[in-house]
């Protein structure tokens, strides 16, 4: 029932063995990070009942070299120079600093249109680890595919290898928190390559072809041209998916170039 | 039940999950934080939490225990130069973006420290706040000769 204008009740555990457990007791009640997806959602759509906000624990706030807790806020992470850097220039292209002091890169993940910072995850190879709401007692690792739009999991910390060398690009209406037409991470290690896109319309995906390509030594054009082909893009009102792909192919042109020339 | 300190007062946190926002202008009747999008896109409803702007539209109120909240009234207060700023440069048209916009320059004048702004870190710092009346050029400025005459420069 979601007809009322704030929840009821904001729940507010101290620890992740509390929260998982209201979240298994309350299978309505929605997770609360910074609140800046959730608010205006509700205010759509209607609060649930319950919410249960995170801000109280803990463990959901480590920030290091290899992981990133669900509760750090994207400000805190455009300022740490030891997570890669495709993390730092997504989390730096979200909306004005009132936003990043907020936001928390759990809620850039989970949301129903998973946003910038997700994007660079892919791309630099995260997965997630938390709780699934049905065994609350035990850890869980999901991919982040399988976190994108996720209410039944509990997300709390994502974790990358050390070694990737990352970029991140985005084309957008306005700077800040205007209407974004493409986002673009790239990521590479010895052995791995990695091309994420995202944007309206579309959740963060790899393409694979390109990849493969950019694996096997293809020109950043080349490689570019294929991550074009192979973007999931949509036509709305702010971009068409013609324009969507011509802006893939011109920002992974530019990051794999960057990334080469040791930049 | 739960306080914050909203302007130097202490106040009683609502129980239920209203935003800030709202619970600033019906709660306690500080009306001067507007709500221009209440979708987190404009900036109009900023709030200094803990000297760090938030938006008061996306967050609730009752998890900011212990907060330190000022509004634009708290500026108005303590006279702070940027209002007078704003005054003097017509920083200000229609009215609807003045409170955000302000709340906004002073968590960046505040970061400089004392150091003089410059208008790239004005503009950043402002990059979230929208002003439907195009009138950036004037805050601007209003911003920088506040910070000026704060930083003795």
């Amino acid at each position: 029932m979601l007809s009322r204008a704030a929840p009821r009740r904001v729940l507010r555990p101290r620890s992740v063995e509390e929260a998982a457990a209201v979240l298994a007791d309350l299978p309505a009640a929605e997770v609360l990070g910074g609140g800046t997806v959730a608010l205006p959602d509700w205010r759509r759509r209607g609060a649930p009942e319950f919410a249960v906000h995170l801000g109280a624990v803990v463990e959901p706030r480590r920030l290091g070299s290899r992981e990133c807790g669900a509760l750090v806020t994207l400000d805190e992470l455009t300022r740490d120079a030891r997570v890669p850097t495709a993390l730092r220039q997504a989390a730096a292209s979200v909306g004005g600093p009132a936003v990043r002091a907020m936001a928390t890169v759990g809620g850039n993940v989970v949301a129903v249109r998973p946003g910038c910072v997700a994007v660079a995850l892919l791309a630099v190879g995260a997965v997630g680890e938390g709780r699934d709401r049905g065994a609350p007692g035990e850890s869980a690792t999901f991919s982040l595919d399988d976190l994108f739009d996720s209410t039944d999991r509990l997300l709390l910390s994502t974790h990358w290898q050390s070694t990737t060398e990352s970029a991140f690009a985005k084309l957008a209406v306005r700077s800040a928190g205007g209407p974004n037409v493409v986002s673009v991470a790239i990521g590479r290690t010895a052995d791995t390559r990695a091309i994420a896109i995202g944007g309206p319309g579309t959740r963060p995906h790899r393409v694979a072809a390109a990849e493969s390509d950019w694996g096997e030594g293809a020109s950043a054009a080349d490689v570019a041209r294929a991550a074009a082909v192979g973007a999931l893009v949509a036509d709305d009102v702010t971009a068409t998916a013609r324009y969507r792909r011509a802006a893939v192919e011109t920002l992974v042109r530019r990051l794999i170039t960057t990334i080469e020339e040791g930049g | 039940m739960t306080t914050a300190e909203v302007n130097g007062r202490p106040r009683d946190l609502p129980e239920d999950g209203r935003c800030l926002a709202d619970w600033i202008r019906d709660d306690l009747g500080l009306t001067g934080t507007k709500i221009p999008c209440g979708s987190g896109h404009c900036g109009g409803c900023s709030v200094l939490l803990d000297g760090r702007p938030v938006l008061s539209c996306s967050t609730p109120a009752v998890v900011h225990e212990d907060g330190r909240i000022t509004t634009v009234e708290g500026l108005a207060a303590r006279q702070d130069p940027l209002l007078r700023s704003f005054v003097e440069h017509g920083a200000a048209q229609c009215g609807y973006c003045t409170a955000g916009m302000l709340v906004a320059a002073r968590a960046y004048l505040d970061e400089c420290g004392g150091a003089a702004p410059d208008e790239a870190g004005a503009r950043r710092a402002l990059s979230g706040n929208v002003c439907r009346c195009t009138g950036y050029t004037a805050i601007v400025a209003a911003v920088l000769a506040a910070g000026r005459e704060c930083s003795g420069a």
